[in-house]
């Protein structure tokens, strides 16, 4: 992590830097108050800085006050330090804005000890902000979808009334067909949404399964899917034991099979294979189809929320979407190759966070 | 105006809005012919296709685009018209369902002439048309015709 060192004694500074340097740190060094407050300002400021109450120029307690009134999506952790060991100084500086304090002279321990602490808020800060803009993208989205119905019933409504005045039945007909089906759209992108909300929470206790367990499990649940289409499936050998909510995985495959039915296209031999491969000294699990294919110009597209790219098939385009959260969930990938249109599809990723064995509570 | 009807691309998945817009340029007296595609990949087909028969593809002398699109979004649509000298002089109208959205600024910055919110009041629609059928109609006029 990039650390700034805000320090005007030379050798108070020279340790510190040693110190963290040693813990792997990048420090960035500033030598008096006003030059701490110009590099605090910067876009790519460090995340953490270590400030000196004692500085020529301006004083510590004055630049965590002024960084304290920047606007800013990721506020810098700041510690105090300073041989001002007295509790009214401490309270001054953490009522300025400073997120600890450390007394002068310090232990190296206890330094090492602090500056992991806010290491870990800054990972949390960075996390939640991400997650933030992630929720905002998706609201939008959302509210952008679901407007779009609303705004054929309130207009055809109009038309509606317009067409009854003239007792124009051909119309009327016409407008309560575009009616009904925006009505249906809503429903039914509003229970996918609830079935997006739902994702985040663990629909069941973590536990162990083999891969070939749950595969079966998926097979069974889609049976009638892949009867209906006269779908052949293949599934790899493979005896990797996966840990997490059963159900969540479950559904990464479920979706990913019912998705490879839905775009078999014309082929008269629809195929799915499963399985696993070691790709870059991990396990990377695929599933593959011989069906209609993808565009490669449109692969980025193919896992956002209701992004269909053939807008008269069926659903909302939402299962891609639950595909991509739930393996993210287990801080995997997703990605899709395709050779383009008719070329069949193949679907890989991985799920680092489900093959990790649980941890024991061996603390409590 | 005169001579030939305008021309009208319309980019739009949604078919209940295809209906609106088709209505309310039932109801407006100019004469004009209205081509529809569905995504961004048929409207960039449309617009960049070589050597098509005019008469099948006329280029258009209006362009009506939704944002939300599948297969390529209508930001990008946008993107590639204003960057094409030949196409970029064509008055381009969003249809967007929110007056405030990030796409609606993204599509500002890019050159879009003017934005209708959805619903389109007839009213609303109407007063937009006139303005860009009279731009369509003057820039349409090249010297070299």
């Amino acid at each position: 992590m990039r650390i700034l060192i805000a320090e005007d004694d030379l050798t108070s500074r020279a340790v510190l830097a040693g110190v963290l340097k040693m813990s792997g740190h990048d420090v960035v060094e500033a030598l008096d108050g006003a030059a701490a407050w110009n590099a605090l300002q910067q876009p790519d400021a460090a995340a953490l800085a270590i400030i000196d109450w004692l500085m020529p120029e301006m004083n510590g307690l004055e630049v965590v006050r002024r960084v304290r009134a920047l606007p800013t999506d990721h506020p810098p952790y700041l510690i105090m330090l300073s041989t001002k060991g007295e509790k009214s100084d401490i309270i001054d500086g953490l009522q300025a804005g400073a997120n600890d304090y450390l007394a002068k002279p310090f232990d190296p321990d206890e330094l090492r000890a602090r500056v992991e602490v806010g290491r870990r808020m800054v990972e949390m800060q960075t996390e939640l902000a991400k997650k933030n803009a992630e929720m905002e993208r998706f609201l939008y989205t959302a509210s952008h979808d679901l407007k779009s119905p609303v705004v054929t019933v309130s207009t055809f409504l109009g038309y509606l009334e317009q067409d009854m005045a003239n007792a124009d039945a051909g119309r009327i007909n016409k407008d309560m067909h575009f009616l009904r089906l925006a009505a249906d759209k809503m429903v039914q992108l509003l229970d996918d949404l609830l079935e997006v909300s739902r994702i985040g929470r663990t629909a069941s206790l973590g536990e162990s399964m083999t891969f070939p367990n749950l595969v079966e499990e998926v097979l069974a649940s889609v049976a009638g899917r892949i009867a209906e289409r006269g779908v052949t499936v293949e599934v790899g050998d493979c005896d990797m034991t996966l840990h997490g909510d059963r159900i969540r995985l479950g559904e990464i495959w479920q979706n990913l099979v019912e998705n490879a039915c839905k775009f078999m296209g014309g082929q008269k031999e629809p195929r799915i294979e499963m399985g696993v491969i070691a790709s870059g000294g991990e396990p990377v699990f695929f599933v593959r189809d011989n069906g209609s294919g993808i565009d490669p110009r449109h692969n980025a597209k193919v896992f956002n929320l209701f992004d269909k790219l053939d807008p008269k098939s069926e659903g909302t385009g939402i299962g891609l979407a639950i595909v991509k959260r739930i393996v993210e969930l287990y801080q995997g990938r997703i990605w899709v190759e395709s050779s383009g249109a008719g070329q069949g599809t193949c679907f890989y990723f991985t799920l680092p966070g489900a093959l990790m064995s649980p941890q024991k509570d061996a603390k409590r | 105006m005169k001579g030939k009807p305008i021309v009208i691309l319309l980019v739009e998945d949604d078919f209940a809005h295809a209906e609106i817009v088709r209505r309310n340029l039932a109801n407006f007296p100019v004469a004009h012919r209205l081509f529809h595609v569905e995504d961004g990949q048929m409207a960039l087909d449309y617009l960049f296709q070589k050597n098509s028969d005019p008469r099948i593809n006329p280029r258009p002398d209006l362009i009506l685009l939704d944002l939300r699109l599948p297969k390529v979004d209508g930001i990008e649509v946008l993107r590639q018209i204003k960057e094409n000298k030949d196409l970029e002089r064509i008055p381009t109208v969003v249809l967007t369902t929110s007056a405030n959205g990030p796409d609606l600024a993204a599509a500002r910055s890019l050159g879009a002439m003017s934005y209708q919110v959805k619903p389109a009041n007839f009213e609303g629609f109407t007063e937009l048309m006139e303005t860009n059928f009279w731009l369509a109609d003057v820039r349409r006029t090249r010297p070299h015709e």
